[in-house]
């Protein structure tokens, strides 16, 4: 099923295509579907959000995209991704390292944790060059990849450890070595979560100059529909392994169409709007091995209808690049703006 | 109410007590010069001893004797350890804990030197059992800097600091809190302490100080010329018996760590 | 009459950079500050990470010993009590914690963990008693009795926090330090332990200081705002001015920093230069300087004063 114009307007393909993505994870000989056939499409230069609370396995399909899963315990139960044309997941090892770095690069949430604590921040960047553009692997291209990202004074900074760098700091430094590869597509995992909000707003400034600059293509996953607000195109929201609606941002946020969706919206309190009671989304999330029958929001939606338990709603687009996944979308809710 | 990881470690203490006591009193056969130096036979599987013992029963006897000798070295070890660890920990920072820990440091340099002297003070009239309280006078260290870094990375955890700040008075914080979850950590450190020890008695049998006869290493010093020209593996046999008690214990200890972390663990995933 | 009464705190640590070496500088976590908390109102604490709100919340509560000023408490001066009587006192104040997953002992099941807190202050007579208040806690916080046999790993991290809160209204406090209690949860818990504060607060009259970096959660709960800055109050106000117009370069970079959901609107946005500074080498003068877009000379050299700019409205900073 295919989501959105599989050619934009100049013609080109989408960078991405997710097709009905299932994957699985092993637990006690048993098999537990974390990503329960996701779709979606990202076109080239655009900046994509996947938002979804913890559990909802947005984490999980952004690293399927590069197989980044240890297949044990991980297991890929169906569908296609489709990175440039070619199908990443039927690559085998040797073929995917060509493809990662190269076409797909990732920054995720702990800065500190994905850089090797044991080396300055100058070899690290150089590894990343070594492996991809080894003609490229000077001092003056890592001082010119600092500098792109942000950082002040990177010849005196490159000979710094991570230790030593403040967690924005760091972030830059994971951006600068995600794009000494060219990648066409960056995979961002949450990457503000971590930081100050001040930070926040400057690494969110970095991408979307990234994104000017080198035209490059963002998926950006996050729990924050605030940030998707500021930066994104396209949204997808995802909630118990499926996606639940797909619009671009604008769209989603001035008419948020899936009761979830909506429900998240009255939940957030918003900067300037305090008379505006908070509206909690009552239960929890459900856990990948005990998913409720029929529509999996349904013991929390406060529009529940009888048959919402019976039969699992269907992705359909309801409006020209909007879908919902909700047969009662159209009943207002108490948090219609 | 004794909380549940104390259970463990009670009965483990009464279960060391009893071997204690019982290896006390266990003693070698009687001589018997009539059957000296017999050859390896169906009524004496390994022969017997220049003075007439039965070989086996002497191995049995003294490998028995080592280990309750090692248990009771360990128990006082731990518990002068552990209390000395806590103190340090509970005035960390202050001048009884740079006291604490210049000893400790000069114990472990200087540990052997303190135990010889020891030991030459009241030498011969040593057994095995004021051994231990020396041993323990010297070896305490290894025990308390583990309880002491422990007791100070807990305390630093959330849960303590709540526990702080509801009110909970410091012994019972200590006691609550703070010792249980060190507890697993200390446990093969008592396994390492009772290995070491082991060797520590039979090393200073042989060389003659003070541990009753028939020990371990009164035992090995005696076979000096029968180790030589026996095969290797006749002596192997008493390593690998003691190695295997305290593999054995060491097992159970670890099976029930294991269980604990699967039951845990599946909790864990299926609340995920 | 006001509830908490801080004066000129302060807090310093000691950074110690080797073994050999004395640290010379002192780590100023938490420089003269000062405010009130009133009976059953909302004071919120907001900045960043290294602004001492942390610190200042543990310090206000006696977790950690301060090194200058004074702390009243309902009218009585706590800042050096130490021992028994501190533990009395603590019956009158409480803390809620950040992390869910380690502020829960793991080897002690709901009930014991709550019946800790009973127990420490005797107020419970008998065992049936205790039991009661222990159910009636936790349905109080939206939780089913019986979870009290069941140990913290069984629950979620929005239950755990609620369980928390139910250890810290055991001893009937009248003031709760709330410290980040939302950070770690999802957006959709993030709603539920708000609201659940909120209705706590109005039935039994609490009073909360509330440390988050979350301005929009702080701006929702609390009546007054503190914005902190390297260790100084740099903005206090009602929590509406504060959002609506705010007077410090420093607040108003955080206000326009705090992404929001307004579709169709780019905000002009102040995104601040610089990193977030250390507070072991605080900058001269005032300590925003290095990182203000409006900073003039005077700044480097003279650090400003918390003046009252309108009536219940603080600030320092010289172009105020």
């Amino acid at each position: 099923m295919k989501l959105r114009e599989t050619e934009s307007a100049d013609g080109l393909k989408p960078l991405l295509e997710v097709n009905e993505l299932k994957v699985g994870f092993e637990r006690d000989g048993k098999s537990i579907c974390v990503v329960d056939g996701v779709s979606f499409c990202v076109k080239r230069g655009e900046t994509f959000c996947l938002v979804g609370e913890s559990g909802c396995g947005k984490t999980v399909t952004a690293l399927s995209i590069a197989k980044l899963l240890a297949t044990p315990p991980a297991q890929w139960l169906g569908g296609q991704i489709l990175l440039n044309g070619q199908d990443t997941l039927q690559m085998q090892e040797r073929e995917l390292r060509q493809v990662r770095g190269s076409v797909i690069s990732y920054i995720f949430q702990e800065p500190g944790a994905s850089l090797n604590p044991a080396f300055s921040v100058g070899s690290q960047v150089k590894d990343a060059l070594k492996l991809h553009r080894p003609d490229d692997a000077t001092d003056s291209e890592i001082v010119r990849l600092l500098t792109a990202v942000g950082i002040a004074a990177p010849e005196l900074r490159m000979r710094d450890c991570p230790g030593e760098l403040s967690g924005g700091m760091q972030q830059r430094v994971m951006i600068a070595i995600a794009l000494a590869s060219n990648p066409k597509l960056l995979v961002a995992d949450e990457p503000t979560t971590a930081l100050d909000v001040t930070i926040q707003a400057q690494i969110l400034e970095l991408l979307q100059e990234i994104k000017r600059r080198l035209g490059t293509t963002i998926l950006l996953i996050t729990h924050n529909l605030a940030i998707v607000s500021e930066i994104a195109d396209h949204v997808a929201v995802m909630y118990a392994g499926q996606i639940v609606e797909s619009a671009p941002a604008m769209e989603l946020l001035r008419r948020p169409l899936h009761p979830y969706t909506k429900a998240l919206i009255a939940a957030m309190p918003r900067l300037g709007h305090v008379t505006e009671k908070l509206i909690p989304i009552r239960g929890v999330v459900p856990s990948p091995n005990a998913v409720p029958s029929g529509c999996r929001f349904h013991p929390r939606c406060t529009l529940a209808q009888p048959d919402c338990s019976q039969t699992a709603p269907e992705l359909k687009e309801v409006e020209p690049g909007h879908w919902v996944r909700c047969p009662y979308w159209q009943r207002s809710a108490p948090s219609e703006k | 109410m004794i909380r549940r990881e104390y259970m463990a470690w009670l009965i483990g203490v009464v279960v060391a007590a009893i071997l204690i006591v019982g290896s006390a009193g266990v003693v070698p056969p009687p001589p018997n010069t009539q059957q000296a130096s017999l050859s390896p036979s169906a009524a004496h599987v390994l022969g017997t001893a220049p003075d007439g013992r039965d070989m086996l029963l002497l191995c049995v006897t003294a490998m028995i004797r080592a280990a309750g000798e090692s248990l009771w070295a360990t128990t006082l070890t731990v518990v002068i350890g552990l209390a000395i660890g806590m103190i340090a920990a509970t005035f960390a920072g202050r001048p009884a804990d740079k006291v604490q820990g210049v000893i400790a440091k000069l114990l472990d340099c200087a540990g052997p030197f303190l135990l010889a002297a020891c030991l030459a003070s009241v030498a011969p009239r040593i057994n095995s059992w004021k051994l231990a309280v020396f041993l323990a006078l010297v070896a305490w260290p290894n025990v308390s800097t583990v309880v002491r870094s422990e007791a100070l990375a807990i305390s630093r955890m959330a849960y303590v600091e709540a526990a702080r700040a509801v009110g909970v008075k410091p012994l019972r914080l200590a006691l609550n809190h703070v010792l249980p979850a060190m507890l697993d950590r200390l446990a093969p450190l008592c396994f390492g302490l009772f290995g070491g020890f082991v060797a520590l008695y039979g090393a200073l049998g042989f060389i003659g100080v003070g541990v009753t006869e028939q020990g371990l290493g009164f035992m090995l010093f005696d076979a000096q010329s029968f180790i030589r020209s026996v095969p290797w593996y006749w002596m192997s046999c008493f390593g690998a018996f003691l190695s295997l008690l305290l593999f054995s214990a060491g097992m159970i200890w670890m099976f029930k760590k294991l269980h604990a972390q699967f039951v845990s663990a599946d909790l864990e995933r299926n609340r995920l | 009459m006001n509830l908490l009464e801080a004066k000129n705190l302060k807090v310093v640590f000691w950074p110690k950079r080797s073994m050999f070496a004395w640290a010379k500088e002192q780590l100023r976590a938490v420089d003269d500050v000062s405010f009130a908390v009133e009976a059953g109102e909302t004071l919120g604490l907001v900045g960043e990470s290294g602004c001492g709100k942390t610190t200042l919340g543990r310090a206000v509560i006696r977790l950690i010993p301060c090194d200058g000023g004074n702390i009243v408490f309902d009218g009585e001066d706590i800042t050096n009590v130490t021992g028994k009587q501190l533990r009395e006192q603590r019956r009158k104040f409480q803390m809620i914690f950040q992390d869910p997953f380690n502020s829960l002992n793991p080897r002690m099941n709901v009930g014991q963990i709550i019946g800790e807190a009973i127990d420490a202050h005797g107020l419970s007579d008998n065992a049936d008693g205790r039991w009661e208040k222990i159910e009636s806690l936790l349905k109080a916080v939206g939780l089913e009795p019986a979870y009290a046999r069941r140990y913290p790993r069984e629950f979620s991290g929005g239950q755990r926090q609620r369980i928390g809160i139910a250890r810290a209204l055991a001893v009937e406090p009248k003031l709760i330090v709330c410290d980040e209690p939302v950070s770690a949860v999802d957006v959709s818990i993030q709603a539920q332990i708000v609201t659940l504060l909120q209705d706590l607060q109005a039935e039994r009259g609490l009073a909360y200081l509330l440390i988050s970096h979350d301005l929009a959660v702080v701006e929702h709960m609390s009546r007054r705002i503190l914005v902190m800055y390297l260790g100084k109050v740099v903005e206090s106000g009602d929590s509406n001015t504060i959002v609506s117009s705010p007077q410090h370069p420093y607040t108003q970079a955080l206000v326009s920093a705090v992404p929001t959901i307004e579709p169709g609107t780019k905000r002009k946005r102040m995104v601040l230069g610089g990193d977030a500074p250390s507070p072991i080498n605080p900058p001269s003068g005032c300590p925003f300087h290095p990182r203000c877009p409006l900073a003039e000379t005077r700044c480097k050299s003279d650090a400003p004063a918390l003046r009252e700019i309108a009536p219940g409205h603080f600030v320092s900073c010289h172009l105020a």
